[in-house]
């Protein structure tokens, strides 16, 4: 197989064409959400919402069927958006209290899904996705989803960079942070239902927090940020889908191609960050670690990275087959 | 408009949730006038910029702004587009990816809302406030490169930039050097005289006398208030920061209190 078939000539088969649209879409909106995940330190409630999905997704498959993933899903995301903001504003952000509280709906969703007649293959669709078998019917839908998620944060912007910066400065300028947080937890939770059934539950957190970390390595400009990261996830997102198509038609090895993805993701952040150490930027950023708080999120940030590309690499090792079966 | 004055305070407490606060606040600020909000460490002068913006809970009394009585509780009456604040300068993250610039442009956004973008009039403005403060040519500075004085006057043309009626200032001299120093009570002269009414916490009397034309006197509740030469006098001074370590150059001093007191 040519590099121009795997690249273009691939996205020509439906089911490719399909998983391009919607993964492009997912990538550019995860990208600019992502954004101000990085700059609020949000990592951790993302990883929460990611949990607080499983058991929508899981439910509203028992119930519905496929059809039934995507309002279980936004159901739970939002109630899990609700809960978390308040979470947050009550000071209750001790990773113990919160950590018992996801790996209990996680496990309310195993249970759900283990009453279903193919428990190892749901369990599998849920927490890695199904991207190459997203149904005609569902791809409306899921760009729907993504870009009311889109729309939320681009209407609340200026404001959201705002309290992202000096969040007193915001309440004294008259917004209300409670509102600002709903909007772009909401938004989160969007971008995480969207993504779940795509690329899963476990690799959404890849979406959102790689293109966000790629974009701060590359610039320090506040406004070139969304299209940095924009750009890199859509890109990878296409480098993802073609790389995991040409390795099973042309090498006949199956690639899962959520997990693909995200390894492309990782690997870009890689790159990223390699290239930007060698170029100084990444020294002079570490050079005076003033903020603690900033430094912490930012090793949060390569820590979430390199889980997300552990956990790729373990679905693509465990899951062989996943894909196709 | 005129004839009212910008704050006025009668009879107002305000009380954080966990019970400390400060309360029998009486005191008026016109239109181009300044005030001076003294007292020691813990007194609640930043209870009492707080409780004006909203932030912390008004629990008695009434307070006015530009002659309209505000709601009580943390009501945001600052979104009317009256105040601005200066925070204390240092815990902003040096690291955030921003510009002096937009973070100036920061003080626009009350005024544009949700839906429009900054324009011509909203740059002009901004450019502008950084004249104010004499940081043009560091525009397109990244904020977290700046010296801790020009974030200082980065922060003050930011509330410049909104076209307050009435600035806040938490102890703006706080760590700064001569000619920052220098600057800030220059831009503060210079917004006095365009009618901007001033309340500033401070710790320097110093800076009191050569910008403010009144003082105001706290320590958990008002000690005093009035023209700077009535209020600072050595017997109130004393009353207030009775039994504070004050430190003067390299000497420190334990103020006494009244005697027989």
């Amino acid at each position: 197989m040519s590099l121009i078939d795997a690249l273009f000539t691939a996205f020509s088969i439906p089911f490719m064409a399909r998983a391009l649209v919607v993964m492009l879409v997912l990538a550019v909106v995860a990208g600019i959400v992502g954004v101000l995940v990085n700059l609020r330190g949000l990592e951790f409630i993302s990883d929460g919402l990611t949990h607080a999905v499983f058991p929508g997704l899981a439910i509203g498959l028992a119930v519905g069927g496929t059809s039934g993933l995507l309002p279980g899903a936004a159901i739970a995301a939002l109630a899990g958006a609700l809960a978390l903001t308040w979470l947050d504003r009550a000071g209750i952000t001790s990773d113990a209290a919160i950590a018992i509280v996801l790996t209990a709906t996680f496990s309310v969703g195993v249970i759900v899904v283990s009453k279903s007649d193919d428990y190892a293959g749901e369990l599998e669709a849920l927490l890695f996705g199904r991207v190459l078998t997203i149904p005609p019917e569902q791809v409306v839908p899921l760009v729907v989803v993504s870009l009311i998620a889109l729309l939320a944060v681009v209407l609340t912007l200026k404001q959201q960079l705002f309290r992202a910066f000096d969040a007193r400065g915001s309440r004294a300028a008259g917004d209300s942070g409670l509102a600002l947080d709903l909007v772009l937890n909401c938004a989160i939770a969007l971008v995480v239902v969207a993504a779940a059934s795509t690329v899963g539950t476990l690799l959404v957190l890849a979406l959102l927090i790689v293109p966000g970390a790629v974009a701060r390595l590359v610039t320090g400009r506040l406004w070139w940020l969304f299209p940095v990261a924009a750009g890199f996830a859509a890109i990878g997102a296409w480098l993802g889908l073609a790389a995991g198509f040409a390795v099973s038609v042309g090498a006949g090895v199956d690639l899962p191609a959520g997990a693909t993805i995200v390894a492309v993701f990782v690997v870009g952040y890689a790159l990223v960050l390699g290239v930007s150490a060698l170029s100084g930027r990444a020294s002079r950023a570490s050079r005076a670690p003033r903020s603690p708080r900033r430094a912490g999120g930012a090793a949060t940030s390569a820590a979430r990275a390199a889980g997300t590309a552990a956990r790729a690499a373990g679905t693509a090792a465990a899951t062989g087959a996943g894909e196709g079966r | 408009m005129s004839d009212s004055p910008v704050l006025r305070l009668a009879g107002a407490a305000f009380t954080h949730p966990g019970g400390s606060g400060v309360s029998g606040l009486e005191l008026e600020i016109a239109p181009g006038e300044a005030v001076a909000l003294i007292g020691p460490n813990g007194a609640g002068k930043s209870t009492l910029l707080k409780g004006v913006l909203g932030l912390v809970p008004r629990t008695a009394g009434e307070v006015a702004l530009g002659g309209v009585p505000i709601g009580t509780g943390r009501a945001s009456h600052s979104a009317n587009g009256m105040l601005a604040f200066l925070p204390q300068s240092a815990d902003l993250d040096p690291d955030f990816p921003i510009s002096l610039e937009q973070v100036v442009m920061q003080g626009r956004y009350r005024g544009l809302g949700l839906l429009r973008w900054p324009g011509r009039g909203d740059r002009a403005a901004v450019a502008r406030a950084l004249e104010t403060v004499g940081l043009s040519a560091l525009a397109k500075r990244p904020f977290g490169e700046l010296s801790g004085g020009q974030r200082q006057r980065g922060l003050l043309a930011r509330a410049l930039a909104s076209d307050p009626a009435l600035l806040l200032l938490d102890e703006p001299f706080n760590g700064l050097d001569q000619p920052n120093r220098d600057a800030l009570v220059d831009t503060l002269r210079e917004l006095k005289a365009r009618g901007v009414a001033v309340l500033v916490s401070t710790h320097d009397l110093e800076l009191a006398r050569l910008v403010c034309d009144a003082v105001v006197l706290v320590n958990g509740t008002q000690l005093a208030f009035g023209p700077v030469d009535e209020v600072l006098t050595l017997g109130n001074v004393q009353e207030c920061f009775e039994g504070v370590e004050v430190e003067i150059d390299e000497h420190t001093l334990v103020v006494p209190g009244h005697e027989g007191h």
